[in-house]
Formats: C-alpha cells, sequence, structure tokens
C-alpha cells in the first residue's frame, strides 16, 4: 500500500537531514504566526515600560518630552520626599489589610459555594457581578454610598438612632481608609473565591472519604487536608493579588483623591498627581520604576519561598 | 488516487503551515499599517484646526454654529474644525499635543497656563496682531490678565468674577444683614448654622479650586500667593491669619463637618437645594440656580474684607491663542477675529453664565440686570491669579497646606511654612 503525502515524502530523506529541515521550517512557520502578535504586544505594552524607564533617567519637562539624561536624579529625589515615604507605608499597609482579609474570608465562602445547596447557581451569579462591573464603577458607586450629605449608610443608621449626626465618612482620615480597604474587600472577594474554589474542586473526593473512615473532623480535615492541598491556589491568588492590589488607582483616587493631604494617597495615585496635576514626570516615571522593582522582588522572592519541595515516594 | 491538481493550501502540501503562515501575517500587517496611515487630502484651502473646552453640555453645539459660520462665509479659502474636550483634561490633551508637536492652531487654555506654554515657546505672541481699534473693544483690566513679561500671548474668552452667594431668607429670619467685614461672616455663619438642615458658609477642601477658595480670605486680608519676586509670600502674617480665620470657622461649627470630604461640585448642589446659608462664587451658580431651584432666595455681596483692608474680587480668566508653530497664523488671527464679533460673544457669555470681557457685551441689558450688575461692576477691582510657569504645583502644595490646617494635621502656620518651603523651591 503506497503511503501517500508528508509521511511518504518524509520517508525519502535521510535521518538527519530530515530532523533538522523539519524544525527549520517548524520554528519559522512559529514565528510568522506570532509576529503580527508580538509586534502589537510590543508596542502596546513594552514600548511604553521602556519609555517610562527612559524617563526616568532623565530630565522631563511639563509637556512629557524627554529631554537630557539626569542619571540618578530622579530617584534621589524621591529619597528625600518625606511624603513618598508616608506613601510607601500606606500603600503597604493597605495591600496587606486587603489581600490579608480578602483571603481569610474568601477561604469559608468558597467553602461554602463548594457544598450543593439550593440556590447555589444564584450565589454563585451574584458573587460574579461585583467582578464583572469595572473596578471604576464600584468605585464610583461606593463613592455615593459613602457621601457626607447623601449617604444610604448614614440615612439607615440616623433612622435606628445608632447616630445623631451624619458621618462624613471621607472627610477625616481614619474614617476614609477603613472605607478605601472596606471597598478593595469587597471587589476582590469574588475573584479570589472562585479561583479557591477551583482549586477545591480539583480535591477529589476520595481523600476526603478517606478522611472520615479515619475519623478525622471538620477542622483536621480542614487543616490537615484542604489548606494543604489549596496551597497552590492560595499562593498564585495572593501573589497575584498583592500585585493588582498595590497598583489599583480606582479605588482610593475616586473615593478620596489622596485627601486630606496625601493621606490617603497610595503609590500609583501620588505618582499620578505628580505626572499629572503637577507636571513632574520624571520623578514620577521613578516612582513607577520603583513599584516595578518591587513588585518583581516580591513575586520572586514569594515564589521561592512557597516553593513545594518534592516529596519523593508514594506516600 | 488524488487529484493532480495541487496548490499550496492542500492539506497534503508541505508548504500549506509556511503559506498560510505567510498569508496571515502579511494580512495582519497590511490590516495594521493601514490603520495608522492618514492621507492629507492635497487641497488649497487652509485647514485650521480648533481646540475648545467644554464649559457645559452646552458649549459644543455653540462653537459648532460659529463655526459652521466661518467656514460658509470662507468657503473655498479656509477650513476650520472644531474639537471640544472637557475642562480635566485640557491640560494633559494641549501638553500632549504640544509635546508632539501637533498641537492646534487656536485653543482655549486656563490663563495660569500662559507661563507654562509661553516659557516652553509654545504660545504666539500677539501683540503685533491686536489693531488699537479692536483692542479697544475689550475691557483693559480683563485683557491684560493674558500678558506675560510684556508679550500679550491670549485674547479672553471666559471671565469670572467671585462673589459671595447668600441666603436672604435664611438672613432675613436670623435678623442677620448681608456681611461686609470678617467679624460678621463668623458670626453669620455660627448663627445660620442647623445642623444636619442647614450650614452657614459651604467649605470644599477636596478636589480642585481648593486654592482658589482658600484665595477669597487671603486676599481680601491682604494676603498674597508670591510677592513682586515671585517667592512665596504665604508665610506673611496677613495670609496666616487668613487661613487662620478659615479654620476657626470651621472650628466654630460655621460649616458643614469636615470640610475635606467635600469637592467644589457637592457643595454648588448642596447651596443649590438651600443646605448652605452662604456661598462665594462665579456667576453661573445664578444660571443653576434658574434650572434646578427657581425659588431659592438669595442675593450677591462681594466677598467681606478683614479690618478694611481694600476689597480684592478673586477673578479667573480662561483665554484664547494662537499655537507658535502654526502654519497659518494669518488664518487663525482671521478667524478668532471672527469669533470675537459681539454677537457671537453675546451668546456664548449668555448661555455659559460667564462675564463679559467686551465693553459692548457689558453694556448690553442682560449684563445690568440685578443678578449680572455685581459681578460686571466688582471687574473693576478684580485680581488674577500670579503667573508663574509651575502654577499648578503651587496650586497642589496650597491645597494640601488648607487640607493639613482644616482637617488638624498643621497648624495654619506650620502648614503655610511648609507649604513656602516647597514654592521657593520650585
Amino acid at each position: 500500500m503506497a503511503v501517500i503525502g508528508e509521511g511518504a515524502l518524509r520517508l525519502r530523506k535521510p535521518s538527519s537531514r530530515r530532523r533538522m529541515f523539519n524544525l527549520r521550517s517548524e520554528s519559522v512557520v512559529g514565528l510568522l504566526f506570532i509576529l503580527p502578535t508580538v509586534a502589537l504586544v510590543g508596542l502596546i505594552v513594552f514600548y511604553p515600560i521602556l519609555e517610562t524607564a527612559l524617563m526616568s533617567f532623565s530630565k522631563v519637562n511639563s509637556l512629557a518630552q524627554r529631554g537630557a539624561f539626569s542619571g540618578l536624579a530622579n530617584y534621589q529625589s524621591l529619597f528625600s520626599d518625606t511624603v513618598f515615604f508616608r506613601v510607601v507605608v500606606q500603600t503597604i499597609g493597605w495591600t496587606v489589610a486587603v489581600v490579608g482579609v480578602t483571603t481569610l474570608l474568601s477561604i469559608p465562602v468558597a467553602l461554602a459555594l463548594n457544598l450543593s445547596f439550593p440556590g447555589r447557581r444564584l450565589a454563585r451569579a451574584l458573587l460574579i457581578v461585583p467582578w464583572a462591573a469595572s473596578l471604576m464603577i464600584n468605585a464610583i458607586i461606593w463613592r455615593w454610598i459613602l457621601d457626607g450629605q447623601y449617604s444610604i449608610i448614614n440615612g439607615t443608621l440616623m433612622r435606628l438612632h445608632l447616630i445623631k449626626q451624619p458621618i462624613i465618612w471621607l472627610g477625616n482620615e481614619r474614617t476614609a481608609w477603613i472605607a478605601i480597604i472596606f471597598v478593595g474587600i469587597l471587589v476582590s472577594i469574588p475573584f479570589t473565591s472562585f479561583s479557591l474554589l477551583a482549586g477545591l474542586q480539583s480535591i477529589s473526593s476520595e481523600i476526603y472519604e478517606a478522611a472520615m473512615v479515619d475519623g478525622s473532623g471538620f477542622w483536621s480535615t480542614f487543616w490537615y487536608i484542604t489548606l494543604p492541598l489549596m496551597r497552590p491556589v492560595l499562593v498564585v491568588t495572593t501573589l497575584l493579588n498583592v500585585i493588582y492590589v498595590f497598583n489599583s488607582l480606582p479605588i482610593p483616587w475616586v473615593l478620596t483623591q489622596g485627601a486630606p493631604a496625601y493621606h490617603t494617597d497610595i503609590v500609583v495615585t501620588y505618582l499620578y498627581k505628580r505626572a499629572f496635576a503637577e507636571g513632574q514626570f520624571g520623578p514620577a516615571a521613578a516612582m513607577a520604576m520603583l513599584t516595578f522593582f518591587l513588585l518583581l522582588v516580591f513575586s520572586l522572592g514569594f515564589s521561592h519561598v512557597t516553593k513545594e519541595r518534592n516529596k519523593v515516594g508514594a506516600n | 488516487m488524488k487529484s493532480m491538481k495541487r496548490s499550496m493550501f492542500d492539506r497534503q502540501s508541505r508548504l500549506r503551515r509556511p503559506a498560510l503562515a505567510l498569508v496571515f501575517a502579511t494580512a495582519a500587517t497590511v490590516v495594521l499599517s493601514s490603520l495608522g496611515v492618514s492621507t492629507a487630502a492635497a487641497s488649497s484651502t487652509v485647514q485650521l484646526r480648533f481646540l475648545f473646552p467644554e464649559y457645559s453640555a452646552k458649549t459644543a453645539p455653540l462653537m459648532k454654529a460659529m463655526v459652521n459660520d466661518f467656514n460658509k462665509a470662507n468657503a473655498g479659502k479656509i477650513k476650520v474644525s472644531l474639537e471640544t474636550a472637557p475642562w480635566d483634561k485640557m491640560h494633559d490633551k494641549l501638553a500632549l499635543s504640544m509635546g508632539s508637536g501637533q498641537a492646534p492652531d487656536v485653543f482655549g487654555y486656563a490663563t495660569r497656563w500662559i507661563s507654562e506654554f509661553a516659557g516652553l515657546k509654545q504660545l504666539a505672541p500677539i501683540d503685533s496682531l491686536l489693531k488699537p481699534a479692536f483692542k479697544k473693544t475689550f475691557n483693559q483690566a480683563v485683557l491684560a490678565a493674558g500678558t506675560y513679561k510684556g508679550k500679550s500671548y491670549g485674547l479672553p474668552v471666559a471671565v469670572s468674577a467671585r462673589l459671595l452667594y447668600y441666603r436672604t431668607d435664611l438672613f432675613k429670619a436670623a435678623g442677620l444683614s448681608a456681611p461686609k467685614t470678617w467679624d460678621e461672616l463668623l458670626a453669620d455663619a455660627v448663627k445660620t448654622s442647623n445642623p444636619p438642615s442647614v450650614y452657614g458658609l459651604g467649605v470644599p477642601a477636596s478636589g480642585i479650586e481648593v486654592d482658589t477658595f482658600f484665595d477669597y480670605f487671603l486676599y481680601n486680608n491682604g494676603g498674597d500667593i508670591l510677592d513682586a519676586n515671585g517667592k512665596s509670600k504665604l508665610s506673611s502674617p496677613e495670609s496666616v491669619k487668613a487661613l487662620q480665620f478659615l479654620s476657626d470657622l470651621v472650628t466654630a461649627k460655621g460649616s458643614e463637618p469636615n470640610p475635606v470630604g467635600f469637592t467644589r461640585e457637592q457643595i454648588i448642589e448642596n447651596f443649590k437645594a438651600g443646605q448652605l446659608a452662604m456661598y462665594p462664587t462665579g456667576p453661573w451658580l445664578n444660571a443653576m440656580i434658574q434650572a434646578d431651584n427657581p425659588s431659592l432666595q438669595y442675593a450677591t455681596v462681594p466677598f467681606p474684607t478683614n479690618n478694611g483692608k481694600k476689597q480684592q474680587t478673586v477673578a479667573v480668566t480662561d483665554s484664547l491663542g494662537m499655537s507658535a508653530g502654526g502654519k497659518h497664523k494669518a488664518e487663525a488671527w482671521k478667524f478668532i477675529q471672527f469669533m470675537y464679533q459681539t454677537k457671537y460673544r453675546q451668546l456664548f457669555d449668555q448661555t455659559e453664565g460667564m462675564l463679559p470681557e467686551l465693553n459692548a457685551v457689558i453694556h448690553s441689558a442682560y449684563y445690568q440686570t440685578p443678578q449680572y450688575k455685581p459681578f460686571v461692576d466688582a471687574l473693576s477691582s478684580a485680581k488674577f491669579q500670579p503667573q508663574h510657569p509651575k502654577f499648578e504645583q503651587i496650586q497642589q502644595i496650597i491645597t494640601v497646606a488648607v487640607q493639613k490646617a482644616l482637617s488638624g494635621i498643621a497648624t495654619p502656620k506650620q502648614a503655610l511654612d511648609e507649604a513656602t518651603v516647597q514654592i521657593n523651591k520650585l
């Protein structure tokens, strides 16, 4: 029986030359296929990063035109900026609070959604809503829920006679931070719970059955079986959340814009103000690069520390 | 047996994958490049680009009608294309277009940006184009606001002067008359306060124009932002007293609580809804009240001064200028003169609630009504914002100082001293 087509052609070539020829044509074909995407991504993602990096080492005028190279001058100006240090501390606090509480709250939510109960589909759909609405929409809605004079929370509390005067939530630093962190947690829960839910569903039920047979109660099962098996998912969601939350502009921006006096700013809102409200693109670019490196170091460090050591053997 | 007709795209062809890849790559490249190609129409008509900021939803149609009239009158010779942008995006838009060498031929901008843009050589001086006959049609005080280092860079296109709006009904009920001094202002603010339904003086300490709000107090106590040498004057005793007074007023519950939680827009809404007894702002509030709450009883007076100091009306102008790199300056100037005909300026000023810069409009019946006459008269004591190339940063610095003082983070003196250090470093 004659073998036709590619197979036939291949059989005719000597083996070593045949392999090299296929490898070359495979990679050329592959390159051509990805060329348009790489070009687009390069233009839209990498070029601005490169431009920002260059700006951080140059003198930039208020029209964002890059001038002469100025070495580390922009970075040095940051180290003498007390506001910058304060803002970095605030950002770390904001990230730890939001990611920490979100993860703690998402675990029971994911566990609950993993059980089957009537209305489970509805519960899951409702949980998706804050995630589906963009961050801006969420922030704007909460901006009005927390407004000094038209706040629905104040109205309710006053009608229940719990407060006498409206609380100006976004007017003083402490309540403003509580509000900002609260909204941050609210919008991060859907993503985290669904990721954890996916992780939970990949745990086979046989393990749970074996545990039940061995007499493991709810907490032991949770602590010694569920959590360790969810570890990879937890690592991934924590890492992603830290990166998203650290750089999350919409919520603090829409709620307070960093008022009063930079006390509710995070790094990204502060650099946005420096760049576009004050026209200081050089220091702003330096801040952006520092954030980039900070998060890069964190990601690498975190992945390394939480890497699962491969255990040898089946037991 | 397979048919002998073979093409590159046959399933069996060794060349199928490379061929398909090449086709896709070429198609993608063609599509992407065609997106960026703009073929310049070859014609002898001069094309002008005109960028104007949106003062309200009515700005764009108003300007469009005027531009259409001009294009019709100059058909075949000059064609103006209009672009509008909201105010909070204007600086970015102009900065970006100037930075890339594509500034519009004619554009509106905030006069406080003159020093920045002129310093970067992006504005065309108009002294040589401003003939005496045309120049005389303007109110000279307002026209002078558009000069920097002795050269004129723009014509006033929107003028506002700020007066104190107050509720005549609330004042009558409390047995008070309009405040003329700061002592009266403080007493009236506290007396008309009836939390939580009414507060005395609206104090916006968040968002834009917080520094302008502080200027009402600063100027009317004889203080100033910059001295004659361009250095900060915010640490002078008069300036510190101004911020101290504002801070005391807030502490004495003469304003809404926690002013840092309120933006200018919110305070304006509150005044319109009848929840504030006093608020200083520009003439547009007249039109807004007329539209949203016509039964509100109010009047306007010049902002109170402290201790008999000279009355200063905070006035802000926006300017219309030409790009220094524009290639058709003569045609651009022709368009500008067309735009400054009395009928167009009257319509613009009335629709947007602005004050007039042309003498003809100032003396028109509309601007001599009780609602507008106080504003127009106040132009003679107008004080404009100082010219400084980094004025946007100065505004931020002042805003931060005011917020610190009003939230108790620092005393007024500390906050203003910090501001002085930062301004002098610019």
